[in-house]
């Protein structure tokens, strides 16, 4: 089904509207979050709420991209989850993802709470990522936003796992030097 | 910058990246679809021993009733008498048809969301309103917006934004109605703008600024120099004619030129318009343009014309257009 016939039914309220998300997207969905949340619970429970936040938002909302949108909204609900359990100090594969990237990240602190200051960063991420080559940026993208394993992206994309590896090492140094340049790093 | 920033900059990553890393490779959506259906099982599996385990009891009838949780539909079709009965006005294009009426409730103002539909030369059109305190995003629509422009014009404050992946509206606030309206739809964002102007003038406002006899009155919005430029291009007795306007923190006797236009000019000259500085540059061809800036309420202005400009002509258009936001003064 196309995405418009299932936002659609999102607005005509029909509960078809959750089975056939469910159908095209919740694998997806179960994706981002068990990379983000390392219990199985969690990761239902997460997804069930993705489906209750998805029936409260649209309509008003009306999303041009449903995969994006809750691909963004499961991450959102993953992350919330997250801070949640933080006291119980789980490791899940983003977190160690984000270990790796630790090393590039500038020392001082960022603030994204003005919004020229967001809006600026927002710009530079993704003027960055539309820089790369588009394998590098898909290698990129599934480890640090979908936080799949090495394994898992090669195994998707046909690729050895060492590939990968070299891959995210060089887009890791340009995303240093670039940070350098753009004088938010120290 | 911590790991735990960054994940949150991530979050600001576009759509059409995020959608061009899922699906790259048609063997990655058999592995997830895999992986769903392996999940869909486990919860069956495990919805059904729970509901099999020993001394659990099949909920009764009235039970499951009271499990349910039924949330109630917040669309409703109306009128256009209903929707005027909300004290929303939304006056369609002339030429506006399929037209489509529709209240949504649930929002965290008091008054409903009205929604209308519309279709104008074979572009399908979504224009909404909602009673609110100060100007707000009711488009609906979520986009990583590389442009987005907020500015004023006779007393709206009106908002621009639109995304590489296509999508744009086109929003504005009348505090006087405590109103903001948006329009999205078909087209870039200026399109809507174009569409819009129609709609913003017919509640009695004035977007455009040209003299009566104008023809061709086409109002613009754009980025300049990190200003937010408001334009209004008109042909005037077959002279094109762009007059602009911006709003600026800086306060500078060399103030920012808007015109867009370099030159080179033959002439050059200053000359006070009302209470403010202006610098004039002509060519003997009649191509010439007028800057000024009124500097209390810090708005930069520009005059350009492509033909019939001189020092007299320049000033004479300029005066006509120049209404001050501060009124008459003396």
């Amino acid at each position: 089904m196309e995405d418009s016939q299932i936002i659609t039914l999102f607005y005509q309220r029909a509960e078809a509207a959750i089975a056939r998300t469910q159908e095209k997207y919740g694998a997806l969905c179960h994706s981002v979050a068990c990379r983000i949340l390392a219990d199985v619970r969690d990761v239902e429970e997460c997804v069930s709420d993705v489906y209750f936040r998805v029936w409260n938002a649209i309509p008003p909302d009306r999303p041009k991209s449903l995969s994006a949108y809750l691909s963004r909204i499961t991450r959102n609900a993953a992350l919330d989850r997250l801070d949640y359990n933080a006291a119980a100090q789980r490791s899940t594969a983003l977190t160690c993802a984000f270990e790796e990237l630790e090393a590039c990240l500038p020392a001082r602190e960022v603030s994204l709470d003005g919004v020229l200051e967001a809006q600026q960063l927002r710009q530079d991420l993704n003027g960055f990522l539309r820089a790369q080559p588009k394998q590098d940026r898909i290698f990129f993208l599934r480890r640090y936003w979908y936080g799949e394993s090495l394994r898992e992206i090669a195994a998707a994309c046909h690729v050895t796992e060492a590939k990968v590896k070299k891959s995210l090492y060089r887009t890791r140094k340009r995303l240093h030097n670039f940070m350098e340049q753009e004088g938010i790093t120290v | 910058m911590n790991g735990k920033q960054f994940q949150y900059w991530m979050h600001a990553v576009d759509n059409d990246l995020l959608e061009e890393a899922q699906a790259p490779y048609a063997r990655f959506h058999r592995q997830l679809w895999t992986i769903g259906a392996l999940a869909a099982c486990l919860c069956i599996v495990l919805a059904a021993g729970y509901a099999l385990r020993p001394g659990s009891p099949a909920p009764t009838p009235s039970e499951a009733e009271t499990e349910t949780v039924t949330i109630a539909n917040p669309m409703r079709e109306v009128t256009a008498e209903e929707v005027a009965a909300l004290g929303y006005e939304i006056p369609l294009p002339a030429d506006a048809s399929d037209v489509t009426y529709t209240i949504i409730d649930g929002t965290e103002s008091a008054a409903p969301l009205v929604e209308l539909t519309f279709t104008q030369d074979s572009a399908a059109y979504t224009c909404r309103a909602l009673k609110a305190e100060g100007p707000e995003d009711i488009s609906g629509i979520h986009a990583q917006w590389n442009e987005s422009l907020d500015w004023t014009v006779d007393n709206l404050s009106m908002q621009l934004r639109e995304a590489d992946s296509g999508e744009a509206w086109v929003g504005w606030y009348a505090p006087a109605q405590e109103t903001q309206w948006c329009l999205s739809g078909e087209g870039d964002a200026l399109s809507l703008l174009h569409t819009a102007q129609s709609i913003v003038e017919s509640l009695g406002y004035q977007l455009a600024v040209a003299p009566p006899e104008a023809e061709n009155v086409v109002y613009n919005a754009f980025s300049l120099d990190g200003l937010t430029v408001g334009e209004t291009v008109f042909s005037l007795n077959g002279i094109s004619c762009a007059y602009r306007m911006a709003a600026t923190m800086e306060i500078e006797e060399d103030f920012a030129d808007l015109s867009g236009v370099d030159g080179p000019f033959d002439q050059a000259d200053t000359a006070e318009l009302q209470w403010c500085q202006a610098k004039l540059f002509w060519n003997e061809d009649g191509e010439g343009k007028i800057i000024w800036f009124d500097i209390v309420p810090g708005l930069l202005y520009s005059l350009h014309m492509d033909q019939g400009a001189s020092r007299e002509a320049l000033l004479d258009l300029a005066g006509q257009l120049f209404v001050p936001a501060q009124g008459e003064v003396g």
